[in-house]
Order: C-alpha cells, then structure tokens, then sequence
C-alpha cells in the first residue's frame, strides 16, 4: 500500500499542526496539569483552521469525510503529542453518525464544528469490558428516560457538556442502551476525580446518576442497540489508540536516534556500540510492524471491511501497537540513560503517557479475549489470510 | 548452605518493616503529591529513625553504627525500598561507606557527625558528558601552594541541596595507558557554603517525587589539601576500597518494593471479581502471578548469594552486576504486571503502583544502566580468555 498524494497532504498538515500547535504547550501541561484558557481557545480555533475537526465525521455532517488511513495519520501525528494534547483535536463519537437526524443537527454538527465535546460513559466499579455487568438502569417514566447509577473513569467530562451513557433499561442486560445527556443535568453529579499517573487534559472522575431525568429525543438508536453502539465506539477508540501509539514510538525513536548520534562515551558514538546499534534495529523493525499492521486495517476498512471483522482486527490493532510502542519508548527512554528520566525530554513523558494504553478501552487481556473469541467463532484465517 | 534468617537478622528484618509501614507508609501520598519532604516531617522521621536504631546502620560499629554485615544490611535495605526513596534515604540515612576512608582528624568532622544525623553527606561523580565513563570526566583539580583550585560541572547529585558536604571526583592529572590518554582522579571533600561551590536545582525527574537531585558547580573553589580524601590520583582506589556494595543496595530495595507490589497485586487478584468470579481464577491473570513470584525468588537468591560472597570476601563485579541488573528488570516487570492486574485502578495515584513503576525505571539506569552491567558481566567472563 502506499499513501496517495491526499493522504501525504493530510500527514504534513497534521504534523505541522501537531509540532507548531501542540509541541510548545507541553510543558505547562506537565507542569501545571493544565493549559491556561485562552491557550486553550488558540488551540481548538487552529484545529478549525487547519481542518482537523471532526476527522471521524462526514462532510455532510460537517467532518472532514476522511478515509479511515487518513485518520489514523491523523491520529498517529497528533498522538505524538506529549500530556494528552491530542484531545483538543475534537472527534465526536463515530455512532452519532447512526443518530436520529434531529440529533445530528443538535449534537453531531454543533460536536464537528468544535462548539460541543461529548464524552463516552460506560465503566463502572464492577463493569468494564464486561459490559453485562453494568448496574446503571433506564426507566421509562411516560415520554421521559429515569436514569440512576454510578459510572468510573468518565474522561473528559470535566469539560464536555454533553455525555453517553450506557445503561440498561429495567436493569435487564439485554436491553443495553445509550443516552445523551447534559453533563450539567440535575442528579447527575461529578464525584471523586482520582489522579492518573500520565496527567493531561482529561480528568476520569467518578459520576453519580441520581434520578436523571432525559426525554425520549435523548435516546440513540433504539432500546437492545447499546451493545452495538458501545462497540462501535470500542472500535474506533481502538484503532485511535493503535495510531497515536505509533506516533508515540515513532517520536521516541526519532529523538533516540538522534541522542546516540550524537553523544559519545569511552571516545566513541553510543551509535557505534553494538548494544546501541540493536537496540535502534529492534525499535524501527517494532515501528515498521505496528504501522503495517494498522494501517492495512485501515485500508481494508476503507475498502468495505465487514463491521464484525472490523471488530476483530481492531483489537489486534490496539494490542500490538500499544504493547511494541511501549517497549520502543521503554527502549528509547533506556538510550536516553539519564536524561530519559528527565520530564523536560519528550521519552520522560511519553513513558508516562503511553503506559495507560494498554489498559483503557480494554485491557491487552481483553484485547486477548476478544482475538481468541473470534479465531473460534470465524477461524484462524480471519488474521492469517490476506484479503 | 542456609538459607535461614539469624535470630538477630530476624529481628532487624521486623524493626525495619515496622518502621516503614507505621512511620513512612503514612507520609506517601504527600510527599509524592507535593514533590517535597517538608523540613519538620524530615527532623521529626528522622529522630525517630535514630532513636529506633536504623539510622546509618550501615555503617561499622567503630564509627557508631550498627555494624551489619553485608547479608543483613543487604535485609535491611529491602525492607527500607519498599517505601519512596524521599523518605527512607532521607529520613533513615545510609551515611556513604566512603566515608571509612576518612583520616582521623576527617572522621571526627565528617564520619562521625554523618552517623549521628548531624550531617548528610552527597557524593559527585557523573557530569553531563561522563556518565560511567568516569575517566572521561572534565572536572579539573589543580594544585596551587597548600590548596587544591576545583572547577567544573556536576549533575544528578542526589540530595546534594540537603547536604553539609560533597565527596566529589575531580581530574587531576592525565596518564599514558595502551588505549590512550586516561584522566587520573582525586577524590575531596568539600562544606555546603565553600566559596566557589554552588547547588543548582536539578531535573523533574519520572522516579522519586521529593527525593531531589542537583547540579553542581565548581568555580575557582579554593580548599585545604586537608580536604583531599585519599592519596592524589587515587580517587579510583579510594573508590574502589571503601564506596562498597551499592550495586547490592539498588538490588535490595528494588527486591522490596517489587514484593510490596506483588502483594497488591495477589490481594487484589482474589478481591476483584469480572464475568463474575474472582479474576485470580482466570489463567491469563494467576500465570502472571506465578511468573512475577518466580522471578521475584530469582533475583532474591541472587541477590543474597552475592551478599554472602561479600561477606566471604569472593564477591566478583559480574557477581553484584548481575544482582543489580536482574533485580532492577525484576521489579520493572513485577511493578508493570501489578498495574496490568489492576486494570485501571492501576495508573492511579491512589496505590502505591503507579509510583513504584514510575520509581522501578531509574533503577535501570542509575549506578550503571542495565547495558553498563551487561558490559561488566561479560568482561569478567571474557578476560581469562583474552577475550
């Protein structure tokens, strides 16, 4: 595969984007847990101007009608951003595009132009990737939807002003559902906000549900859908993942190559030392396998992949590219020697950031689960062919 | 052979573990949250350690200390890593062995005030250019008249800024050997407050919250040939001679805080139930756990075996290198799979994990990064062959 000339004018937008936009904010980010407001409206006002918003999205609802190559290059450029500054580069949760259409003009169309963040809620004290265990129900109250619950880890919501909840109606697990709520609606309230080991622009705080009152207009597809449009929503999240995972390891590499050409110890390169010289081998052949993995998903989702296959490899996608990315910033870190535990070099932080990876949207084990489930429903060959 | 604890090593072994989890445990999350070690929190840890008998028990009986020997000390330092390194090497000080190659007249101003807890020592060697290459270092040490005349730059001093004196290396001449030119080296002492000689704060740092490290400048610092610690151009010999096993003490704290954990880890595997039973029943989490107490008891053998062949006086470099480098790969695996286990509970500030996998990455690169072993394990293999 090779990318078109598109493709090539996509990635050196969002790489000058990402190193002249996102680059010079890192460190008050890592110092400060925060970026000042008006830093913050520079930003989201750049990424309207250099038409990164809503990359997930079709032009007819105001995205950028990427393919899906384009917007793991996308994703791969801006994840080499350090403290989750990615985040800023808006992307409505793709099963809108599945809404009602008064839904999509209230909330997917105002969510592309950057006037509203929504966040995804599904996590629970006792649910995670096993969804059926979720405890937040849905009742129906004339035309209205009574939600009650407590969700974990809601990311983002400390600045969204509108989130997805997965619940199950009557409290029955096979009528799983999503609703769009108001962040600020009454019962709903933000609790606990734990402190993650990588920082960043998100918070994941705990959320309470107490009798939270939303009209029928709130509901996304219908009620037993939930299951596929939290799936949906694990898929695209997944193949996100993989992508700023490579942008991760690729910066890494990039900025440990350069120190061992440069540095010398016992009158010689670091990059003359054999140990070295293995160590920048095993971080390009790790890279060049991650980012063809990727992206030849991406290009047979652009040519029409089957949505349970797509499931399939997405996991595939997440598991490895998380998994070698954070061996390469561990190796890149290591070749840094001291100055690689410094926050002030980019290998310090991306340690930090990349180590969530192979935990949220699924743990490399669920990951695991999920590629053995389907190498027993559809056979070995779903992974081993080439289509 | 015996692999059973002495009644005393018992004992010392208790006392410690009571120490850190009453005393230390409770200050944590402060001391990691603000980065720092308040000043009173310090003196008031510090009695205490003193009048529980652990302060600068590293140290011989002539000098006040306890006098262990290398297997006990090497007990009692994993006890003391199970905590952060803020608390347990400030408040429970481990004075440098160097300082046994103090003349009298030093000892009565240096040694033994150090093991009193009325002085804190530091020790400079790295500088920005020379890491383990040590010959290689630029800081110069010229003789003019009585006084020596130090210049040049120091960096990742640990805890120099809380410190009444330096030990620092500095180049004072150069020899012919077969590969070239060879620095030879001094060693000296030098007061906090010598004209000269400033403390600069250091890096932020991805290990050690509150435990600081500094850059140290020399500049025309004028001192007594009084303060020299050991013959001219025997800095090396000195160090040799009497800086002791500190690839064992890595070893060992890095051995307590991976078993601290591994027992998260086991409790929490047993506690958290998914798809409705207890996660420890699932395979993919219960050969974790066998696999991390596996490579835990590897590394504690090794460990302890070197320890006694230190005691026996048969130690070889290759043998602590090895115990180094395989406890800190030890506890970087153990601290990663702890956090796998917890899923995302485990990036949070709340446990300890986050901070120990955040502190277990130094472990790879200070005292010689696992590369920097490899080599000395491999040269101790080779030489007799003339290899």
């Amino acid at each position: 595969m090779a990318l078109t000339p598109t493709d090539r004018e996509v990635r050196d937008r969002a790489r000058a984007f990402t190193q002249s936009r996102l680059f010079p904010h890192e460190m008050e980010m890592d110092e400060t847990g925060t970026l000042r407001p008006e830093v913050v409206k520079a930003i989201e006002q750049a990424v309207r101007d250099t038409r990164l918003n809503g990359v997930n999205h079709t032009a007819q609802v105001g995205g950028q009608g990427m393919t899906m190559v384009q917007q793991c290059i996308v994703n791969e450029e801006c994840g080499k951003a350090t403290g989750e500054l990615w985040a800023y580069v808006n992307q409505p949760p793709l099963p809108l595009r599945d809404a009602a259409s008064d839904q999509i003009e209230r909330f997917l169309k105002p969510a592309c132009r950057g006037e509203l963040h929504i966040a995804y809620s599904i996590t629970e004290a006792n649910a995670g990737s096993d969804t059926s265990a979720v405890t937040t129900t849905a009742l129906k109250d004339g035309n209205d939807w009574v939600l009650n619950g407590e969700k974990w880890f809601v990311s983002g919501i400390n600045y969204c002003q509108l989130v997805m909840i997965h619940a199950h109606v009557d409290g029955d697990p096979d009528k799983p559902a999503v609703f769009i709520v108001d962040s600020d609606s009454p019962g709903l309230t933000i609790g606990h906000s734990p402190r993650f080991m990588m920082g960043g622009v998100d918070e994941h705080p705990e959320v309470t549900l107490k009798s939270v009152r939303v009209g029928d207009d709130r509901l996304l597809g219908n009620v037993g859908g939930g299951l596929d449009i939290t799936k949906d929503w694990f898929v695209e999240a997944r193949l996100a993942i993989a992508s700023r995972c490579c942008g991760m390891g690729v910066r890494a590499a990039e900025e440990a190559t350069s120190f061992v050409m440069n540095r010398k110890q016992f009158g010689t390169r670091l990059a003359d030392f054999q140990g070295v010289e293995f160590m920048l081998a095993d971080m390009a052949t790790r890279i060049l396998a991650a980012k063809s993995l990727l992206y030849r998903i991406a290009a047979e989702i652009d040519a029409g992949l089957d949505r349970k296959l797509i499931h399939a490899k997405a996991s595939a996608a997440k598991l490895y590219c998380s998994e070698e990315m954070g061996r390469v910033v561990d190796t890149a870190l290591q070749l840094h020697g001291g100055r690689g535990v410094i926050r002030d070099y980019a290998v310090e932080r991306l340690y930090r950031d990349i180590r969530v990876e192979r935990i949220w949207e699924g743990t490399s084990e669920i990951q695991k689960l999920i590629i053995a489930g389907q190498i027993k429903k559809r056979g070995l060959s779903i992974y081993s062919e080439l289509s | 052979m015996d692999f059973n604890l002495t009644e005393e090593q018992r004992m010392i072994v208790e006392t410690t573990r009571a120490f850190v989890e009453n005393e230390l445990y409770p200050h944590e999350a402060e001391v990691e949250r603000s980065g720092e070690l308040r000043r009173d929190l310090y003196e008031e840890l510090k009695a205490k350690a003193i009048e529980a008998g652990l302060y600068a028990a590293n140290m011989p009986e002539e000098v006040g200390g306890a006098g262990l020997d290398t297997q006990t000390w090497v007990l009692y330092e994993k006890e003391l890593g199970r905590t952060n390194y803020a608390l347990h090497w400030n408040c429970v000080a481990r004075p440098s062995n160097i300082l046994m190659a103090c003349n009298e007249e030093q000892r009565e101003r240096y040694t033994l005030p150090c093991v009193r807890g009325e002085k804190i020592d530091c020790m400079a060697m790295t500088e920005p250019g020379a890491g383990s290459d040590l010959r290689g270092m630029k800081a110069t040490a010229t003789k003019d008249g009585d006084d020596w005349v130090l210049n040049g730059t120091k960096h990742f001093i640990s805890h120099a800024d809380v410190s009444d004196f330096v030990i620092v290396y500095c180049a004072s001449g150069e020899e012919d050997t077969p590969r070239g030119k060879k620095k030879l080296i001094t060693s000296f002492i030098v007061d906090t407050g010598t004209p000269g000689y400033t403390i600069r704060d250091g890096y932020r740092n991805v290990s050690h919250r509150g435990y600081t490290n500094s850059i140290l400048e020399f500049d025309n610092c004028r001192i007594p040939d009084g303060q020299r610690l050991g013959g001219v151009h025997k800095g090396f010999q000195v160090a040799n001679d009497w800086l002791g096993a500190t690839r064992l003490q890595v070893a060992a704290t890095c051995l307590g805080r991976a078993e601290r954990a591994f027992d998260h880890a086991l409790q929490w595997s047993v506690d958290r139930q998914q798809f409705g039973q207890q996660i420890s029943k699932f395979q993919g989490v219960s050969f974790k756990l066998a696999d991390m107490a596996m490579e835990m008891k590897a590394a504690n053998l090794l460990t302890m075996e070197a320890a006694w062949k230190y005691d026996n006086g048969t130690v070889t470099e290759a043998d602590m290198a090895i115990a180094k480098l395989k406890a800190s790969e030890v506890l970087a695996m153990v601290a990663d799979e702890a956090i796998q286990i917890h899923g995302g509970m485990g990036v949070m500030d709340e446990l300890p994990l986050e901070r120990i996998w955040r502190d277990a990455r130094i472990e790879r690169i200070w005292e010689g990064t696992s590369e920097i072993q490899r080599h000395i394990i491999s040269r101790e293999l080779l030489r007799p062959l003339g290899g």
